[in-house]
């Protein structure tokens, strides 16, 4: 026989934002892949609600977070419509991921290569400046980590994401940190290509790894910008030979 | 305190703004558990939805996390956005920022000049009309406001045409930089003239298809930035001695 669920507000509340949150995946997946174009004016609630098979709390609960997202908007007697690209807050964690899942991988690859080799060699500069004893702490401690997990993927990707942020942080810039926070999905992507197939060279490539980290350690600025600019370019070596073994 | 009570979409954006100052201020410290949305409500004189709907802002520009029965805190500074609009007004505002300038011209000076080069290889004709037409806007306005518009509008253009969408958020650092150096703008006389020489260099060596020209061109006009910092400043300290010995 089935049991009588206990009525608790709290519960029918965290049914709703459950509903919410994976709606709001549908939905911003489908936004974002086009299938309601830039301008286009949402169906209405009574259709959402019959699509979905959710509550109106849950609707609106969606509508808002995809608002703050930059995606949508809503208009008194119009509805929610779908903003133009430019209000959308790429670097939004999910908006990115959404995005990640729809465009061509080398493409989106491409873009973040080259914004990273923008801003990581100066930050590694900057870093040999600005480092704090606790910074050469977490470097070195991620370093530890790529080393003993050199065969594990997942854990080497996380230590490897976690050393690169560890520099940026030890430039003190706070808006280099935002950064370096809002750009962890594209990075994870990209990590997780420039370690597969790599398996030949990868203890070449944690030596360079520690080398940049010793020049910070050492207050070289100069040093650690040459040394993060030749580690970024093989990077980029390493990805696309790992494309090419895929394919 | 205040009634924010307006109604309308405007209300939950105030509560937002009161709540996400205190947080940028340190009012309430990171990690600290948040007064319950009744509190709030009280506090601010707005109904429960409303303080929800600001809590919600609050949460998708990363200052607080919020979870059933526990309630909201303030989130820790590495996830704050401040590359959101909002965030980085009440950044900015927040007192002890004396150093928010320089880090933004310090961030600006790693990402501006390579994203001026990128611009003058990959920029297509609609895109370099939209660089030249905010460029003759800023030399035409007539009021500081005009002016200032235009430069955003200047400065997204050349971000826009280096064809990057990652780049595209950083868009927001400029914007704030530029109202705070606006808001200095009359204390030094020549300055207008001289930054609106700067930015047609940026404009000709782009339509050039000149990296390295624009480059060096935006490193120029960033170091003319800098050093107008470093003056008014040293003019408010004087200001302020002088308003300490009256």
């Amino acid at each position: 026989m089935e049991r009588l669920r206990p009525i608790d507000p709290t519960a029918l509340l965290f049914e709703a934002s459950a509903a919410a949150s994976s709606l709001v995946n549908m939905l911003g997946r489908e936004i974002v892949a086009g299938v309601y174009k830039e301008g286009a004016v949402l169906p209405n609630e009574a259709a959402m609600l019959e699509r979905f098979g959710i509550s109106r709390t849950a609707l609106r609960e969606a509508y808002s977070k995809l608002t703050a997202k930059g995606l949508v908007q809503a208009r008194p007697r119009v509805g929610t419509s779908v903003r133009p690209r430019v209000h959308w807050n790429m670097l939004d964690h999910d908006v990115l991921a959404w995005h990640l899942q729809i465009v061509p991988v080398d493409e989106i690859a491409t873009d973040l290569y080259t914004l990273r080799r923008m801003i990581e060699p100066a930050a590694a500069e900057l870093a040999a400046k600005m480092r704090s004893d606790d910074d050469v702490k977490n470097i070195s401690e991620a370093l530890s980590d790529m080393r003993r997990h050199a065969t594990e993927e997942a854990a080497l990707v996380e230590a490897d994401f976690r050393f690169h942020v560890a520099i940026l942080t030890a430039t003190h810039n706070p808006f280099i940190n935002a950064f370096s926070s809002l750009i962890r999905a594209a990075m994870l992507t990209v990590f997780e290509m420039s370690w597969r197939g790599a398996e030949v060279i990868k203890d070449q490539r944690l030596k360079q790894h520690e080398t940049v980290g010793d020049a910070i350690r050492d207050r070289r600025p100069a040093r650690a910008r040459r040394l993060m600019e030749d580690l970024l370019e093989e990077s980029i070596e390493d990805a696309r030979n790992a494309d090419i073994g895929d394919g | 305190m205040s009634n924010l009570n307006r109604g309308g979409s405007g209300a939950h954006a105030a509560v937002a703004e009161s709540i996400g100052k205190r947080i940028v201020n340190g009012v309430y410290s990171v990690g600290s558990i948040l007064p319950n949305e009744a509190d709030w409500s009280a506090e601010f004189g707005v109904s429960r939805s409303v303080v929800r709907e600001a809590v919600k802002m609050l949460t998708a520009k990363g200052l607080l996390t919020s979870r059933p029965r526990i309630g909201s805190r303030v989130a820790p500074r590495q996830r704050w956005n401040l590359l959101d609009h909002n965030v980085l007004a009440w950044y900015a505002e927040a007192p002890g920022q004396s150093q928010f300038l320089a880090s933004l011209q310090e961030f600006r000076h790693i990402f501006e000049p390579e994203a001026a080069a990128m611009a003058a290889r990959k920029r297509t004709e609609a895109q370099m009309e939209k660089i030249s037409t905010a460029c003759r806007a800023m030399g035409s306005a007539e009021t500081l406001s005009e002016r200032s518009i235009a430069d955003v509008a200047f400065h997204n253009a050349i971000l826009e045409a280096a064809g990057n969408e990652l780049l595209l958020p950083l868009g927001s650092l400029i914007e704030s930089t530029l109202d705070r150096l606006f808001l200095m703008i009359n204390r030094v006389a020549g300055q207008l003239r001289h930054a609106q020489k700067l930015h047609e260099d940026i404009e000709v060596a782009i339509r050039r298809g000149d990296p390295k020209a624009a480059r060096q061109a935006v490193r120029a006009l960033l170091e003319n930035s800098d050093d107008y910092i470093a003056r008014v400043q040293e003019m408010n300290q004087i200001h302020d001695t002088t308003e300490v010995a009256k």
